[in-house]
């Protein structure tokens, strides 16, 4: 019956590939933008891919106490899925004799149990406590059911291997196939050495006497020791061991071992099945994706990460993204969790699927927020371009209709905008519109127009949409007393406050805040925009 | 570096404050001697900076003499300058100096040229020649049309500003150059496009290809050719020997007007030098001097978004003049604005400038400074060091009127490496 499971999830696990290969073309479509365009696998990428899936470089980039719980489930569960799973086949691939109850495989097998158990527990735990991320947000981070289906899988073998230690019928069909001792010969002795040293539970003992261990212990050597390691060496079986040994009667009437071991094997095999529906699929998919690097050679001319398919699924929901977002306090201000990567790349696979629960309205306004610092494809364990995937997604959603402010800001003549000029132009009010750094001339009138800020900035070199204003003409625009006008430049709202021009600007101008400011008093002019521009798109559509 | 992030403090040996010539040179002489050094300001004034390091250019100051030797100058400037910063320091000193810095921009990958004894006399973007000591390799070659009469091409860039081949030529010609100019226009690049922009180009080993076939017809009758000081943001030597084996010209850069690329040059191999030796670096802080604790200076340093408390065994001040924000010019004084230290100034306010702007010995305001001892330890009212471990570097010193004496780098240089080996030498005892 077993083997007819093997088979079944074996099945499912192929139909899983193909149904995972079905979405990457479905998935392909969407990234076949200009900008994710340019996929080509290269040789010299082969060798720091195979770094990355065998010791995880980029994780250990990420932070070294992570690598190392990581990295101890990853050798630990290799260990145990090819020697221990897998032993029929590989056991004389690896070693001259080996027999999983010996020394030291015994211990081993415990060991990276352990490791394995550890891992899991530790990634649960990061992942409910949140750490280093405010604990009082309603994140949510997925991933969990894969963790907790190994954490079954081990606990579950610990369990088994603990059963089989004190299992007097295992311990009997052992004695009748591997020896001739019987009751005259010192069965009992055998017995009460298993009993006194290895925990095997035995409903009726006789009394232990010196005579009788020796005997006991000799016949141990006899027969089974060359199979047979003290269970002391699987230490955490041997005390699981300890602890149900006052149940053992019961345990040992009902076989709890076969039953364990039916657990344990349907498990590993729901694992395996699940394999490519879960985000288990990463240790396929960034080996993968480490292969199909982009060059971007136009932007940068660095070799940058990838956005493909196997990348996008290769994510792991970690949520490492969403602790270095330096747009993190926008997110603890509006509450709105497409601002944080871990959050958005869900929305994207949500988008690709067609899930109806997203807003893209929201993911836009989420997704404009982002500097494009680079942090989030920085830190990418699994070595995803996020930073890509982002731009890409902004002008995806903004081809579908869902402007983005500054795709607002493009389309508008500044002239236009001048004409909105806000009510308090109008010298009604008596007080000042806001005090912040665009009103005092303090803050801009020393710029002597040197140009050095638009020399620096990024924005102005890449000018993407042809940009009206630099920096220093922004400056200028606020000397000459035009701050409505400067709200409505594309200057100002494409800025990547990335504050170069602040850094270096030799007349100590906060340039980079006053821009900022002036994009967030231009904001609410620029929603009403967009609510017109709707107005006027749904006009044409009836 | 101890650095408590919940106290917000640092320790450090040396504090440098300012991070222009003078605070850049400072740092990697400290960093080169082991020094826990932390360093603040804006290194954004490098952007206005021509990339030439002067020694001294011109003394006496009239308009002919331009020095051929910078020593020729010297003995009469320490004779009748008594206070300038050259006066405390020997000429071995100084060429040390000039050594060091470039030695250790050598390693960062900026190549500069120097001969002792020996100005070169660069080839400027207004045409005329000026005469500096320690200068890019890029440039050194147009020494040579100071003194040679030579076959010239002058390139210029359709859209770029500050810069103008036809006025440069007109100036060669005069002095019997056989001199043309072209003028090419740069792909992708339209309108007022900024200087880093065309520089990133040159990195682009097609747009040299691009160049050389602009400047083709040309080759067979003109030896040299010069070109804007935009050549590349990180390779220009490398730059520059390809052109010259594509074209068959000796090449060479003429520095114009600011954002000036040379400067970025420099500016970029600093920071990155500084970096690799460990210097902290509180960009953009504002530094405001605290108290004195157990030989310790106590500082607060100032950034946009955190207060860090600096406690150093001595201090560099290297903030500059008045564009730096190391001098501040009130309604009447002119006042130093981190130790309030007194300032060496006319009596009065009328007599800062005088009546004649182009008055060729300068104006009054242009010594103003302060005033130091002879390891430049800023002096209070009685001519006492102020601190036991402050010391004053660069523009900010009195009776240094480097922009006409043409001597800026070299004030900076030699002040800022005397302050530090001084420090250095006696910081040995007296740790508490």
């Amino acid at each position: 019956m077993f083997e007819a499971l093997l088979y079944v999830s074996i099945f499912i696990c192929l139909i899983g590939l193909v149904f995972q290969i079905w979405r990457f073309k479905r998935t392909s479509s969407f990234l076949k933008h200009p900008k994710a365009s340019r996929l080509r696998s290269e040789l010299m990428t082969i060798i720091p891919g195979f770094l990355n899936t065998l010791v995880q470089v980029r994780l250990f980039k990420a932070g070294k106490i992570r690598w190392l719980i990581h990295f101890g489930l990853f050798v630990g569960f290799l260990y145990l899925l090819l020697v221990h799973g897998l032993h029929d086949l590989t056991s004389d691939l690896f070693f001259d004799y080996y027999e999983p109850t010996i020394d030291p495989y015994q211990f081993l097998r415990n060991l990276n149990g352990v490791f394995v158990g550890l891992g899991c527990i530790a990634f649960l735990l990061r992942r409910r406590l949140k750490i280093r991320i405010n604990k009082d947000t309603p994140l949510k981070y997925k991933g969990y059911f894969s963790i907790i289906l190994i954490l079954l899988v081990i606990s579950s073998g610990f369990l088994l291997e603990a059963s089989k230690i004190i299992s007097e019928p295992v311990f009997m069909d052992m004695v009748e196939e591997y020896s001739d001792v019987d009751e005259e010969s010192g069965l009992a002795d055998l017995k009460l050495y298993w009993n006194h040293n290895f925990k095997v539970y035995f409903p009726q003992l006789p009394e232990v006497t010196s005579s009788s261990l020796e005997n006991g212990s000799f016949l141990n050597e006899e027969y089974c020791l060359s199979c047979h390691s003290d269970t002391k060496s699987a230490f955490l079986s041997f005390q699981a061991a300890k602890l149900i040994y006052y149940a053992g009667d019961f345990l040992n009437r009902h076989r709890a071992d076969s039953f364990l071991y039916a657990i344990h094997y349907i498990l590993c095999l729901c694992l395996l099945a699940c394999l490519p529906f879960s985000r288990l699929f990463h240790i396929i998919l960034i080996p993968v994706a480490g292969l199909v690097k982009k060059q971007d050679s136009v932007l940068h001319g660095q070799k940058k990460a990838v956005v493909s398919a196997a990348g996008l699924y290769a994510c792991t929901n970690c949520g490492y993204c969403s602790e270095v977002c330096s747009v993190y306090p926008h997110f603890q201000t509006t509450g709105n969790l497409f601002v944080l990567p871990h959050s958005k790349i869900e929305s994207v696979k949500g988008l690709i699927g067609g899930d109806a629960g997203i807003n893209p309205w929201l993911l836009q306004k989420g997704n404009e927020i982002c500097t494009g610092c680079y942090n989030c494809t920085d830190i990418c364990p699994s070595g995803i371009d996020l930073q890509t995937l982002w731009s890409v997604l902004g002008d995806t959603l903004c081809e579908e209709g869902y402007l983005s402010n500054s795709n607002v800001v493009n389309t508008i003549p500044l002239l236009e905008w001048a004409a909105k000029a806000p009510v308090s132009l109008k010298r009604k009010e008596k007080k000042p519109v806001s005090s912040g750094l665009a009103d005092q001339s303090d803050a801009f009138e020393a710029c002597v127009q040197c140009t050095i800020c638009t020399n620096v900035c990024p924005v102005v070199e890449y000018d993407s949409v042809k940009n009206d204003y630099t920096p220093q003409q922004v400056m200028n625009l606020l000397r000459l007393g035009q701050r409505h006008v400067a709200e409505g430049t594309r200057m100002v709202h494409t800025c990547l406050t990335c504050y170069s021009c602040q850094e270096v600007c030799p007349q100590k101008i906060p340039v980079t805040d006053i821009l900022l400011e002036l994009r967030n008093s231009g904001y609410k002019k620029v929603e009403t925009m967009k609510k017109d521009y709707l107005k006027g798109m749904r006009q044409i559509e009836t | 570096m101890m650095m408590n992030s919940h106290n917000n403090h640092m320790d450090c040996d040396l504090l440098v404050i300012g991070s222009g010539f003078a605070g850049m040179a400072a740092a990697a002489r400290a960093s080169g001697l082991g020094l826990k050094t932390v360093q603040t300001g804006s290194s954004s004034g490098f952007y206005l900076a021509s990339g030439l390091l002067d020694f001294l250019g011109v003394y006496p100051v009239d308009p002919v003499t331009r020095l051929k030797n910078p020593e020729d100058g010297m003995a009469l400037l320490k004779k009748e300058i008594t206070n300038h910063p050259y006066a405390k320091v020997s000429e071995n000193k100084i060429v040390e100096a000039f050594h060091f810095v470039y030695q250790f921009l050598y390693d960062g990958g900026l190549d500069y040229a120097f001969k002792l004894n020996q100005n070169f006399q660069v080839l400027t973007a207004a045409g005329t020649f000026k005469p500096s000591f320690l200068v890019p390799r890029s440039m050194a070659k147009s020494n040579e049309l100071f003194t040679d009469q030579k076959q010239v091409l002058l390139v210029d860039f359709e859209g770029l500003k500050g810069y103008s081949a036809l006025q440069i030529a007109g100036n060669l010609k005069k002095m019997g150059h056989q001199v043309d100019t072209v003028t090419i226009k740069v792909p992708e690049l339209t309108g007022d496009f900024n200087v880093t922009r065309l520089a990133a180009k040159f990195e682009d080993p097609s747009f040299l290809d691009y160049v050389a076939e602009q400047v083709q017809m040309f080759a067979p009758t003109k030896t040299m050719m010069g070109l804007p000081a935009v050549c590349g943001i990180h390779n220009t030597s490398s730059i520059l020997k390809q052109l010259e084996s594509i074209t068959g010209m000796d090449c060479f850069e003429i520095p114009g007007l600011p954002p000036s690329i040379p400067g970025l040059r420099l500016k970029n191999t600093f920071e990155k030098q500084l970096s690799k030796r460990n210097i902290t670096v509180l960009n953009n802080a504002t530094v405001k001097h605290n108290t004195i604790q157990k030989n310790r200076l106590i500082l607060d340093a100032v950034c946009q978004n955190f207060k860090i408390r600096v406690k150093a065994r001595g201090v560099i001040l290297a903030t500059g003049r008045f564009p730096g924000g190391g001098l501040r010019a009130e309604r009447g004084l002119i006042q130093e604005t981190v130790f309030n230290i007194p300032v060496d100034q006319p009596d009065k306010r009328n007599l800062w400038y005088d009546a004649n702007l182009f008055q060729a010995k300068g104006h009054g305001i242009n010594q103003a400074g302060i005033l130091t001892d002879n390891i430049f330890r800023p002096l209070n009212r009685n001519n006492i060091p102020l601190f036991e471990n402050l010391y004053a570097a660069g523009s900010i010193l009195s009776h240094n009127d480097w922009a006409r004496l043409k001597s800026g780098a070299g004030v900076s240089i030699v002040s800022a490496l005397t302050a530090v080996d001084h420090f250095n030498s006696g910081s040995g005892g007296d740790d508490v």
